[in-house]
């Protein structure tokens, strides 16, 4: 019923239809009628925020900790609440100033220091890599997976997939192509691309869609409605010790952090910088937002458990990956159909991240690491180019490239041994460090640029001693 | 701006009301293995109070919650 070529005629068919999407954002926007300009399809925007992480791996966190996948979603609701003390500024001030990066927030706020914006754009870039590959490996895992239907005992060993044969491989480098057409179209002080953010709303719709179906079939189609399901539930043991939080100061205390990290991850991360402050179209659309953004993230988070618990009592044996019970479920009752449709859910939840990730990264990499090296080079007058435009779009694509092969490598050589959660919880970790220098920089008047340029450094090397160098020996 | 600025300490306290209720040792109280309407009680506390903190945000930036003083009839 759902052979490969179905399967792979419906990724390409997908983000070919972004393609299209994006294409007519841009024509609006050239014509002066914008089709982003209001705060509905701006809140859809933010919830780029729900990645692969969100579809897959909350599902997998969930049935090992319980409620322990939702912090990272109460973080940004609590953070929306401070957003009209926060985001507002944040929004008012890059408008003001031109900023169009993370990086350019942070070393404009500290006497725009060149060094504190190419240390953020070393930070961003390395930290953010594995939560690139994540989206990537959910991509690989859940190709083979679904291919192999019905059959969901299927044993992904990516390490025996040559990349010739991983469709995740083919995804990136259209996506990369993506990032270049709709992300480096040309280069403007705004930087806003309204095409992208068009392209971005849909695939927030997409992911919703999938995931409440996949929701409602395990809810009202397998069980017997919420009550049958979390009844049932609680005759498992296993099951009904995820009822609760482990009774330990250890948990509450990793709960009240996590919630601190998700709080930080929505001003820190490029992607959520570029969505939320460089594409925002009109201040008055965070209105809206600061409720639409948080009230999207509880919808899309509402089945997680029952799907999390229903894996668990189809597969008590532990065989399947809890990370894609979301797609195994449908798979193992027959639900040629719906699988396709998470498989599509899940790959807009990826390809969305990946798209907005890289242009934010491409931009930072250009503005705020090569370009100012370059142009410190005495000999070299590349000030002085032709055609200075161009080296700059040259410039940015090939960083694209860069990011995207970077994430890729990332996945195959250690992202495959670790559930999807833990990788993208190292990114959180990493850009968490920009959040002293930010908040520090709006609401404090005496911090200095060696100060931020020490806390950035010093965090950097402890996030790299502690949760990085860990991930790299333990692979072996 | 004062219409602003009444909107700001609102939604300043809604966070912290968020914190607390969201955070040890109040969410505590809630740890309970018990069912409550056939669903566990922790995860429908979770639930209750994030729609909470959602509606209040919401009615805040309306400006549905806002003194009477403070501009009647804006930000609808």
């Amino acid at each position: 019923m759902l052979n490969t070529w179905t399967i792979l005629l419906a990724s390409f068919g997908y983000v070919g239809l972004l393609f299209a999407i994006a294409y007519y954002g841009d024509k609006r926007a050239d014509q002066g009628r914008s089709i982003v300009s209001n705060p509905y399809i701006y809140a859809l925007s933010l919830a780029v925020y729900c990645t692969a992480w969100t579809f897959y791996g909350s599902v997998g966190r969930a049935s090992n900790t319980g409620v322990g996948f939702l912090p990272i979603y109460l973080g940004p609701t609590l953070m929306a609440a401070l957003g009209w003390l926060v985001l507002r500024k944040i929004v008012h001030i890059s408008k003001i100033h031109r900023i169009t990066t993370i990086a350019d927030f942070v070393s404009s706020r500290y006497g725009k220091s060149a060094t504190l914006g190419g240390m953020v754009t070393i930070i961003a870039v390395l930290g953010v890599v594995p939560y690139i590959s994540l989206q990537l490996k959910a991509i690989s895992t859940t190709f083979h997976l679904i291919s192999s239907y019905p059959d969901v005992l299927v044993d992904i060993d990516h390490s025996k997939v040559s990349f010739v044969e991983d469709n995740a491989f083919y995804i990136a480098w259209a996506l990369a192509l993506f990032a270049i057409l709709f992300g480096t179209r040309h280069l403007e002080t705004t930087e806003r691309h309204e095409g992208l953010v068009a392209a971005i709303a849909f695939e927030s719709i997409v992911k919703l869609v999938a995931f409440l179906a996949v929701g409602l079939f395990v809810t009202f189609g397998i069980f017997d409605g919420f009550g049958d399901l979390f009844g049932r539930a609680a005759a498992v043991p296993a099951i009904k010790d995820l009822f609760i939080l482990n009774k330990t100061p250890e948990v509450y205390a990793g709960w009240a952090m996590y919630i601190f990290l998700a709080m930080m991850a929505i001003i820190c991360l490029p992607r959520q910088f570029q969505v939320t402050v460089v594409e925002n179209v009109d201040k008055a659309h965070l209105n809206k937002a600061m409720w639409l953004f948080p009230l999207y993230m509880l919808i899309i988070n509402l089945f997680v458990l029952p799907v999390a618990f229903g894996g668990m009592m189809e597969f008590p044996d532990g065989q399947v990956d809890a990370d894609f019970f979301v797609l195994s479920l449908p798979m193992v009752h027959g639900r040629s159909g719906l699988a396709l449709l998470v498989y599509i859910g899940g790959l807009s939840a990826a390809t969305g991240m990946v798209i907005v990730e890289t242009v934010a990264l491409s931009t930072m990499l250009c503005n705020n690491l090569i370009v100012p090296i370059l142009l410190k080079i005495p000999s070299g007058r590349f000030s002085q180019l032709p055609d200075f435009t161009g080296f700059l779009l040259t410039v940015r694509r090939a960083s694209i490239i860069l990011v995207v092969l970077l994430g890729y490598l990332y996945f195959h050589l250690i992202g495959e041994h670790y559930t999807l959660v833990s990788i993208g919880l190292i990114s959180f970790t990493a850009v968490a460090q920009f959040g002293p220098a930010i908040i520090g920089g709006l609401f404090w008047k005496g911090g200095t640029r060696n100060g931020a340029l020490a806390g950035l450094g010093i965090g950097f090397f402890v996030w790299f001693y502690t949760l990085v160098l860990p991930s790299m020996t333990q692979t072996d | 701006m004062s219409d602003d600025h009444s909107k700001n300490g609102r939604l300043i306290a809604i966070f912290f009301l968020g914190v607390l209720l969201l955070t040890y040792p109040i969410l505590t109280l809630f740890n309970l293995s018990i069912l409550l309407f056939g669903i566990p009680l922790l995860f429908l506390y979770l639930f209750a109070v994030w729609v909470g903190l959602i509606g209040l945000i919401g009615l805040i930036t309306r400006g549905a919650l806002q003194n009477r003083q403070a501009g009647t009839g804006k930000g609808r």
